[in-house]
């Protein structure tokens, strides 16, 4: 299986063989923006982060980017890659897709996305790199990098090469590059602000939230039925979409591909 | 005296001609379990006794349970039976029963029902129109005013009137629809909670479904009321056992209003709350289990606070109501087989549909078969189907197997299974999963769909409705769905109208 960084959007299927370029791919992102950390109030919970994503073609030449927005607090992480919608997982095993300028939400419980032949690993949602996968990389010499010691990690896991910059004290990632044939994705810690709880509720609060369950028995609903009319163009589509109905990386949410 | 000679000769020669009939069949065909087995049933329903009167009468509703559902339910609870033979020989409980009939689901704007109008049917004696509950088709749909004086008398109403003891239970939210028709009106089946009540709907007094629950007069409360939906109760300044925030906008408490309103009432919200219940000295039980939905079947023991079995609520809700020596009214909802289906899901909506069956058993055990009335129906079917030649015996959730036991392959030369969808988030665009090394028994798979939808949907054709127990015999043909009101109705005497 491939290890797969998180939900939709994020995760990428590219390629290739090379840490050279890949490695090119992190200088080019170091020196995009300064780094801006408030080291002194941070804690693993209740924090606010920013990553810069690049995603790059088997040659290592950067084809996208953008930027993902990721967003602790003790109940939950909330993952912000686009306007159009973010997603939030809690600790109980829900998911949330929430689309802002309709105000709706969409809750998929743990039984609902076992229906949907989707299986997750929720501590990988809550620090990005699941402990499991961190646990079976090699460890290599500790850096430093602004005021956070980094532990450092390398390895291959389903034909994909893995290099990690670990902040142990946050338990995320300062840097992680995901390499394979047909290409790379490479994520850098970009911000790291801290984040009342209060604060981070108030972005999922007046969203008029559907059960997944529901979505069946909702068709008279024209936001509903959008999705369910026009919500599954791709192959083997799992049942996330967004708000043009379009489905998201089935591939995201499959622990095993079928 | 000529009458008399004229029947007893036409009993002779029907005499002679069964004799005679019986004598030119030759030995391997007389001599078949087949054979057998099937003449004693049509013996048995010969000597069938029909009695008029229920004392008491539970209604089993399989929400989304069409008879594919039922079919695949059966073969796939008889594979699990030690020295199965192949397991399409086993019939459900309820599909023993001596009366059936089928039921015609449509709503009276829709060719295709949901749930909303088809329990209205079932509840009220009138067909209306989908999403509303309890209120009649002339009323629009979310909209209050236009429901003032269009509001229907339920099963529940009459029974209460008539000082039976009454409950409703439900795998889903007890505010879900299904569960809903038989205890409110509504224009708009998503009104659960007051958060939920759009500002028309405030200004005409309109009131959301869990409060309607609650806030009934003793006289006409429910004894029992069972299911999910504990959210639609509570505030949404509360958090509940299981972590879970209340929707209720207005500050009300209605677990509280409960046992504060109501004679020896209790509220319970996990497993061990409800297994400490003591029926004798209970009269008003309200159980919440989730936040929302209770899980499924294939999922309960997972939950975070532990809920009990449809079969668990179903003999507990029994225990309480049959104090009532005058009787009692029961609706029983499995309200998951329909989200199983939704999702594309085989697998869960069948364990489910296998747990309404249990629950059904553990009914016809825990009544006296000469005073209550037991029927099992669904709202609606769902576009799932049994397909291809799959040999006698072959996994119902399997891969189809001919009957020289090589793999069966379509036309793009990948295998298929038996079980499948008209529409639904299986659906494919492209080309085909080949499932040749997927395994297709496992219980999270999704089943291949033709076309693509988010959501698998309901189907229009026709389901089915089960029936033993006094005034059963009034279920045969095919029937329009608000018929079962009016069965219930005369069997029970609960005086909705004169027959």
């Amino acid at each position: 299986m491939k290890y797969s960084l998180l939900s939709t959007a994020i995760l990428l299927t590219v390629s290739q063989n090379c840490f050279a370029h890949s490695e090119g791919i992190e200088e080019a992102v170091s020196k995009k923006e300064v780094s801006r950390f408030q080291c002194a109030q941070l804690a693993p919970t209740n924090i606010k982060l920013e990553y810069d994503v690049i995603q790059s073609d088997r040659f290592g030449t950067p084809k996208a980017s953008y930027s993902m927005r990721l967003i602790k607090n003790q109940h939950q992480v909330i993952y912000q890659t686009s306007p159009q919608t973010f997603e939030a997982w809690d600790k109980n095993g829900e998911y949330i897709r929430y689309f802002p300028e309709e105000r709706r939400s969409i809750t998929y419980r743990p039984s609902d996305l076992r229906s949907l032949n989707i299986s997750y690993d929720l501590l990988q949602q809550f620090h990005l790199v699941s402990p499991k996968l961190k646990s079976q990389l090699e460890r290599g010499e500790n850096t430093q990098a602004s005021c956070f010691q980094l532990e450092q990690y390398s390895g291959q896991q389903g034909g994909q090469n893995l290099k990690l910059k670990w902040i142990a004290s946050l338990a995320l990632p300062y840097q992680f590059s995901i390499t394979h044939d047909h290409g790379s994705v490479h994520y850098q810690l970009r911000d790291a602000s801290p984040m009342t709880s209060d604060k981070a509720n108030t972005i999922t609060q007046g969203y008029h939230d559907l059960d997944f369950a529901d979505v069946g028995d909702s068709e008279s609903d024209p936001f509903i039925a959008k999705m369910i009319t026009q919500g599954f163009i791709q192959h083997g589509s799992s049942g996330f979409y967004d708000t043009d109905g379009n489905s998201l990386s089935d591939e995201a949410h499959h622990g095993h591909g079928h | 005296m000529i009458n008399m000679k004229i029947v007893a000769a036409l009993v002779s020669c029907s005499l002679v001609t069964i004799t005679a009939n019986s004598a030119v069949l030759p030995s391997n065909q007389t001599d078949s379990e087949w054979f057998k087995s099937s003449a004693l049933k049509v013996t048995e329903k010969t000597q069938q006794v029909n009695k008029e009167k229920a004392k008491n009468v539970i209604l089993f509703v399989g929400d989304g349970m069409g008879i594919s559902t039922l079919t695949a339910a059966r073969i796939f609870q008889g594979q699990q039976i030690e020295g199965n033979m192949g397991g399409e020989e086993n019939f459900l409980s309820f599909e023993q029963f001596p009366h059936t009939a089928l039921v015609k689901t449509y709503n009276t704007n829709q060719q295709t029902p949901d749930s909303a109008g088809t329990m209205t049917a079932m509840v009220t004696g009138v067909k209306s129109k989908a999403g509303v509950l309890s209120v009649s088709d002339t009323s629009l749909r979310a909209n209050c005013l236009s429901s003032k004086g269009n509001e229907l008398t339920t099963l529940v109403d009459l029974a209460n009137a008539k000082g039976l003891s009454t409950g409703v239970v439900s795998t889903a939210r007890i505010t879900h629809a299904t569960p809903a028709a038989a205890y409110s009106n509504t224009p708009e089946r998503g009104w659960e909670a007051d958060s939920n009540l759009p500002a028309e709907a405030i200004t005409n007094e309109c009131k959301d479904i869990a409060y309607q629950l609650v806030m009934r007069d003793e006289d006409n409360a429910l004894n029992v009321a069972l299911g999910g939906g504990r959210r639609n109760f509570i505030p949404d300044t509360i958090t509940d056992g299981e972590d879970k925030k209340g929707r209720r906008s207005d500050g009300v408490d209605l677990t509280k209003s409960w046992t504060d309103n109501l004679s020896n009432a209790a509220y319970v919200w996990d497993k061990t709350g409800f297994d400490a219940i003591d029926t004798a000295s209970t009269d008003h039980l309200l159980g919440l289990f989730n936040s929302s939905h209770m899980e499924y079947e294939a999922d309960r023991m997972d939950d975070t606070a532990g809920e009990p079995s449809l079969t668990e609520m179903t003999t507990k809700s029994i225990d309480i109501l049959k104090k009532n020596d005058q009787g009692y009214l029961l609706i029983v909802e499995s309200g998951r087989i329909d989200h199983g289906h939704h999702a594309g899901n085989a697998h869960r909506a069948l364990m489910d549909a296998v747990e309404l069956s249990n629950a059904v058993q553990a009914a016809i055990d825990s009544t006296d078969p000469e005073e209550t009335l037991i029927m099992v129906t669904a709202d609606h079917s769902h576009v799932f189907t049994i397909a291809g030649y799959p040999k006698r015996g072959n996994p119902i959730l399997g891969l189809v197997h001919n009957v020289d036991g090589n793999l069966a392959t379509a036309k793009d030369g990948k295998p298929y299974t038996t079980l499948g969808y008209t529409n639904g988030p299986g659906a494919v665009v492209g080309l085909r999963d080949d499932l040749s090394s997927v395994d297709t028994q496992e219980k999270s798979f999704k089943q291949q769909a033709l076309i693509p939808m988010g959501s698998e949907t309901h189907a229009g054709e026709d389901i089915s409705l089960h029936a033993t127990g006094p005034g059963s015999h009034l279920v045969q043909g095919v029937i329009e769905q608000n018929v079962i009101f009016h069965i219930i109705n005369q069997a029970q005497s609960l005086g909705g109208t004169k027959y």
